[in-house]
């Protein structure tokens, strides 16, 4: 009997040992890649990644900082933090499909849309948290626009604009479209009051 | 004293066992929300907000960006039909039917860099609007040394024969069916041919 307690004890201790791991390993190597992505560029501005095929030969084993890349999407970011002021992003869409997503700081998915969501090929997404958003809406000169408003639950983030390439040949035009997409700060209203 | 000495191994087998059997279930992808479709694997919820955390704890350890809200669809693949490792130093066939999108990619990747394959052709894979079809719709990438008829993926002589490769197969805006239920899928079968 005493035999079977150490088994069960053990099976119980392994059980918890194989929890722990599994809920440990996301936040210790969590998000490597969007660990890169922060430290890529300056804040507030679209910021290109490389072409996954460009590296030297097939024979250096750099490990990619962001793997398994799909070399028929052209990616960009661009960082933010909304504590600078609202953050737009404007551009041009030159391809069959793209995304766009936002992510917390750790790489936790927040929003996304694609190319269903926009109309005449053009991309004009504003980002605010609560505060820009009510500042904005008692703004009485608050310009009329057509970009899509999103409210932000939190203020650092990043975006990650991906553009797709069915041909080779199309790649050019795709990245000429991304290179000239801005991300930018807007300057912060100030809320009627403060 | 026997007790402490008990105790002891109890402990350093619960830590042996717990510890191996998260790494199996890394290492191997094994998640609540993941699909198999023949030697193809897909997490349709990794980066969600709703991953399960073995999905989590898989993308966490490969360091893969997610494709979450991006209405995509991704497949990987590292071992043939019969289950062995995709190796530089064989050939293979996918071949079938692509599972319904408006454009699907497939890359193969040195599973050691995790970069898309080098080759002087400059080609690591195929997208739908570059695949030679045959009259039925379906279609046959070969991934060898030698060249091949149709769709040839060239795997370049410089890679050791035993280099381990990988595959990747991305459907984009895929209809709502496929992308929340991707257990339906019929993807193309991975025959190995003749190994060096």
């Amino acid at each position: 009997m005493r035999v079977l307690y150490w088994i069960v004890g053990t099976v119980m201790m392994a059980l918890l040992v194989h929890i722990v791991t599994i809920f440990w390993v996301p936040t210790m190597s969590a998000n490597q890649a969007f660990a890169v992505l922060n430290r890529i560029g300056a804040q507030g501005g679209l910021v290109m990644l490389p072409d996954p095929e460009a590296v030297p030969t097939d024979d250096d084993l750099g490990v990619e900082a962001i793997p398994y890349r799909d070399p028929y999407i052209t990616t960009a970011t661009c960082r933010f933090d909304l504590a600078r002021g609202p953050v737009v992003l404007r551009g041009r869409i030159a391809s069959p499909y793209w995304s766009f997503t936002i992510h917390r700081e750790n790489g936790a998915y927040h929003y996304g849309l694609t190319q269903s969501a926009i109309r005449e090929g053009r991309i004009h997404i504003e980002l605010r948290n609560a505060a820009q958003v009510r500042a904005r809406i008692l703004d009485p000169d608050a310009p009329i626009t057509d970009a899509i408003q999103v409210e932000m639950p939190f203020n650092k983030g990043l975006i990650l604009v991906k553009s797709l390439s069915p041909v080779a040949s199309q790649r050019e035009a795709v990245r000429t479209a991304m290179e000239e997409t801005t991300c930018r700060y807007l300057p912060n209203q100030a809320a009627p009051g403060s | 004293m026997l007790f402490y000495i008990q105790l002891a191994i109890a402990g350093a087998l619960a830590i042996a066992i717990g510890l191996g059997s998260a790494r199996y279930a890394i290492t191997q992808g094994i998640g609540f929300e993941s699909v198999k479709r023949g030697s193809w694997t897909s997490w349709p919820q990794a980066g969600g907000k709703d991953a399960d955390p073995y999905t989590r704890a898989v993308f966490a350890s490969n360091r893969e960006l997610p494709n979450a809200g991006e209405n995509v669809v991704v497949f990987s693949a590292s071992t043939d039909d019969g289950g062995d490792i995709l190796r530089a130093g064989c050939s293979y066939r996918i071949q079938g039917k692509a599972p319904p999108a408006q454009y699907w990619t497939l890359t193969a990747y040195r599973d050691e860099t995790r970069r898309p394959l080098r080759n002087k052709a400059g080609r690591a894979g195929f997208s739908s609007s570059e695949v030679l079809y045959r009259a039925d719709s379906s279609f046959e990438i070969t991934l060898s040394r030698q060249p091949a008829p149709e769709n040839w993926v060239p795997v370049s002589g410089d890679l050791p024969h035993d280099a381990a490769l990988r595959l990747f197969m991305r459907f984009y805006d895929t209809p709502v069916s496929f992308g929340r239920d991707a257990s339906t899928a019929e993807m193309p079968r991975i025959v190995r041919g003749a190994c060096l």
